[in-house]
């Protein structure tokens, strides 16, 4: 049925062209008001990132004005140096001890703050202080409480552990750990907040049938928190995760990735190659290489628990 | 139909919406294109940045301050970068255009050579020549400094190493200063025989202090000819000296004479167990020297120096590096000033003796006997006078070498201080790596002083 302009009656096509010249000025609206942070993100993040990936084909002291064009060299290089495959070894471990401490013990310290009746602000503000702190102020308090005479040593000698007492920055075997039980108590405040709240976020209807049918603290915890959690457990996994492979500060303030390599990390390795060794393409090859473990490590994850879910 | 309501007033709201957000946008352009305007004032500034602390007082800070009194048509800014040569933030400001106008830095490193390299550094040969630099500064030093017969840096902090020991633990053991290894040995035994299970202070965790333990041995071991050999021409780190000097001090570590624990003690609290008597000696140089004289309270005068003996019974050298050099940006907006203030601080002997009494060696002759200079200072020079007609051997040489080298070197004294690591197999990694380093043309080779 025609329609005509004296009638004021629209055809379904006038009717269809209003609707996106409605929905276009809508996304205009929105596309500028997300413009500046995207400017922001394009400039800062997307740019520098493009601008790595061929910094890392290319042999350059990060001052010179000529580059000289290597292709894959700087990666074939990255293989086969035996140091590459320490740091990385060394990361991983990192990780693991980093994740599992902040997840588990993080979770279960939430938990057991869900419960209290009192002082809960409290203890958050106490577990919450080190995550503000400068990681570098972190690093310079570990390294004494490392010490041979420090803290560490002498708490365990007053507590009739002497025994125990070690150089544990200065053996090989111990330094890691102690590094990354030293990252662990700077983040795990992070993490118990986060799951804070979330569990009370959970239904407490969930807890009060668990309790009816006799279900004791530890099955609630297992049996309601844990996966009702499940989401907000993926989502700290993944902070601490790629927040654990990007560790350097307090590498570098203690040990700087010694003794003997024991403790040389992705980012104190890419580093010293980058900026101690003037060597900017060999680093952008590591920086590459990082960017894809971390990036694939983060999709893995992603992955697994959306499998988990169907 | 009301105001304010319905489809016009929508629209209406819409398209002001829209307008704000483009006006945001372009406003967000503009900031981000603008030049930025802060700094320019119009006042002359000269930007320095040494090795230095924020609020730190020392001779070259109150010289530098003097001389800004005296030139009121611009003012100094001083950056301090703390302990590091080298600082990560140099070099994105040099690559910039931007950067400091002076800068002290490292001699040697493959970041210096980078700048200079890039076209980054101003030559001073002309006021090396001119202002006659080249009759103060020695031309060894000098050398160290130049390449393709351009000078490139004033070299200052002019380094030297030694066996820092406590005098009143050595008299109370009847000790006296050994001149062979012999008797150094002996020394080390009855030390940690009588109550000091760390005889020599190693501070294995920062590892670079106990590489001049070991580039002391080094250089002993070879000499000044073997030691110009390896440098310039083609020598190399498995020679029989540098070999025998590796595995005695090899030996010193699995004899625990670096202590029980070297590798967990930093170079801080190294430095503090000898100022309170726990460790007896421990090999460090005149860098030390200004904080040792805040941080050893009464117990500085009681710390002496003496030359380290050489491993084959041969003659003791003098050892000497400069700490640091002294360059200018060749984009210095304020280049005249900066070679002003360098022959102000280095080349006037007034100052000069001002610096040397706040503990840092300048390059080139000083009157001693003007100077009222701290007691350990003084020995360590005279020592390095006393061997001097033997010869001259690098304090330390990373100032010679890539950094790769040092790398390589601190790696493997930690792993031959943990039991990890073999004499051999350090000095295999380290003669690997400058093969590599010398087919990527990043060994320095010296062109000697520039020729005035």
């Amino acid at each position: 049925m025609a329609a005509t302009a004296s009638t004021g009656m629209l055809t379904r096509r006038q009717v269809q062209g209003k609707r996106l010249r409605r929905g276009a000025r809508r996304n205009l609206t929105a596309y500028l008001f997300l413009a500046p942070a995207l400017i922001l993100y394009l400039a800062f993040v997307i740019r520098p990132t493009v601008e790595l990936f061929g910094l890392s084909a290319f042999d350059w002291n990060g001052v010179n004005p000529t580059r000289e064009f290597v292709g894959f060299d700087n990666f074939a290089r990255l293989f086969a140096d035996p140091l590459f495959w320490r740091s990385l070894g060394n990361n991983l471990i990192f990780v693991v001890l980093l994740v599992a401490f902040n997840v588990t013990v993080g979770l279960i310290t939430a938990s057991a703050l869900a419960r209290a009746m009192r002082g809960r602000l409290i203890y958050q503000l106490i577990f919450f202080l080190p995550v503000v702190q400068a990681s570098i102020v972190t690093a310079l308090v570990w390294k004494w409480i490392y010490q041979p005479d420090g803290l560490l040593n002498n708490a365990l000698g007053a507590i009739g552990l002497g025994f125990l007492s070690h150089g544990w920055l200065g053996d090989p075997n111990t330094a890691l750990p102690a590094l990354a039980l030293a990252a662990a108590w700077s983040g795990f405040g992070l993490s118990v907040v986060i799951f804070l709240a979330g569990i009370q976020s959970i239904d407490q209807s969930l807890y009060d049938s668990a309790k009816m049918d006799g279900a004791n603290a530890r099955q609630m915890f297992m049996n309601v928190t844990v996966p009702e959690l499940r989401p907000v457990i993926t989502v700290v996994f993944l902070l601490e995760m790629i927040g654990a492979f990007q560790t350097f500060d307090i590498v570098w303030a203690t040990t700087r990735g010694g003794p003997v390599n024991s403790t040389e990390v992705l980012a104190s390795f890419m580093f010293k190659r980058g900026f101690t060794d003037a060597e900017f393409g060999y680093g952008a090859s590591i920086a590459v290489i990082f960017m894809v473990i971390v990036l694939g490590a983060a999709i893995i994850s992603l992955l697994l628990r959306e499998r988990n879910e169907d | 139909m009301k105001r304010g309501t319905g489809v016009n007033s929508q629209h209406s709201r819409r398209r002001r919406v829209t307008a704000v957000a483009v006006v945001a946008v372009a406003s967000l352009g503009l900031v981000a294109c603008s030049n930025g305007g802060a700094g320019e004032s119009g006042e002359k500034v000269l930007n320095v940045w040494y090795g230095s602390e924020p609020g730190q007082k020392d001779a070259l800070t109150s010289l530098i301050a003097q001389w800004d009194e005296e030139h009121p048509e611009l003012s100094v800014e001083i950056t301090a970068m703390g302990p590091e040569l080298n600082p990560p933030s140099l070099l994105p400001a040099l690559s910039s255009g931007e950067g400091p106008d002076l800068w002290a830095g490292n001699i040697g490193s493959a970041q210096s050579q980078a700048f200079i390299d890039a076209g980054l550094v101003h030559d001073l040969t002309p006021a090396y020549c001119d202002s006659n630099w080249d009759q103060t500064i020695p031309d060894e030093l000098a050398a160290i400094a130049t390449s393709d017969d351009k000078l490139w840096a004033v070299p200052n902090s002019i380094e030297s190493t030694g066996m820092f020991y406590r005098k009143s633990i050595f008299e109370k053991m009847g000790l006296s200063v050994p001149t062979t290894w012999e008797d150094f040995m002996t020394v080390v035994k009855k030390l940690k025989d009588n109550g000091y299970p760390t005889p020599i202070g190693a501070a294995g965790q920062d590892a670079w202090p106990v590489t001049h333990l070991l580039g002391a041995m080094w250089a002993g071991a070879e000499g000044p000819d073997g030691v110009n050999q390896l440098l310039f021409g083609d020598g190399t780190w498995t020679s029989t000296g540098f070999t025998e000097a590796t595995e005695e001090f090899e030996k010193l570590a699995d004899d625990g004479d670096f202590g029980p624990d070297p590798l967990s003690y930093a170079y801080e609290a190294t430095n503090a167990d000898f100022y309170n008597g726990v460790v007896p000696m421990t090999y460090t140089g005149g860098f030390v020297i200004p904080d040792a004289q805040e941080d050893a309270g009464e117990n500085f005068d009681d710390i002496g120096v003496f030359a380290l003996p050489t491993l084959n019974g041969g003659p003791i050298y003098a050892n000497e590096s400069p700490g640091e050099g002294w360059y200018v940006n060749a984009n210095a907006k304020q280049a005249d000033a900066a070679e002003d203030l360098l022959n102000y601080l280095f080349f006037t002997d007034e100052n000069r003796t001002k610096i040397l009494e706040g503990g840092l060696v300048p390059a080139g002759p000083v009157d001693l006997d003007q100077v009222e200079l701290p007691s350990v200072l003084e020995e360590l020079l005279a020592e390095q006078n006393k061997y001097r007609d033997n010869g001259v051997v690098p304090a330390f040489f990373e100032v010679s070498v890539p950094g790769s080298i040092f790398e390589a070197e601190m790696t493997g004294v930690q792993g031959i201080l943990a039991g990890s690591t073999s004499a051999d197999e350090l000095l295999q990694t380290i003669q690997s790596t400058w093969e590599t380093e010398k087919q990527a043309g990043n060994i320095i080779s010296s062109s000697g002083a520039p020729k005035c």
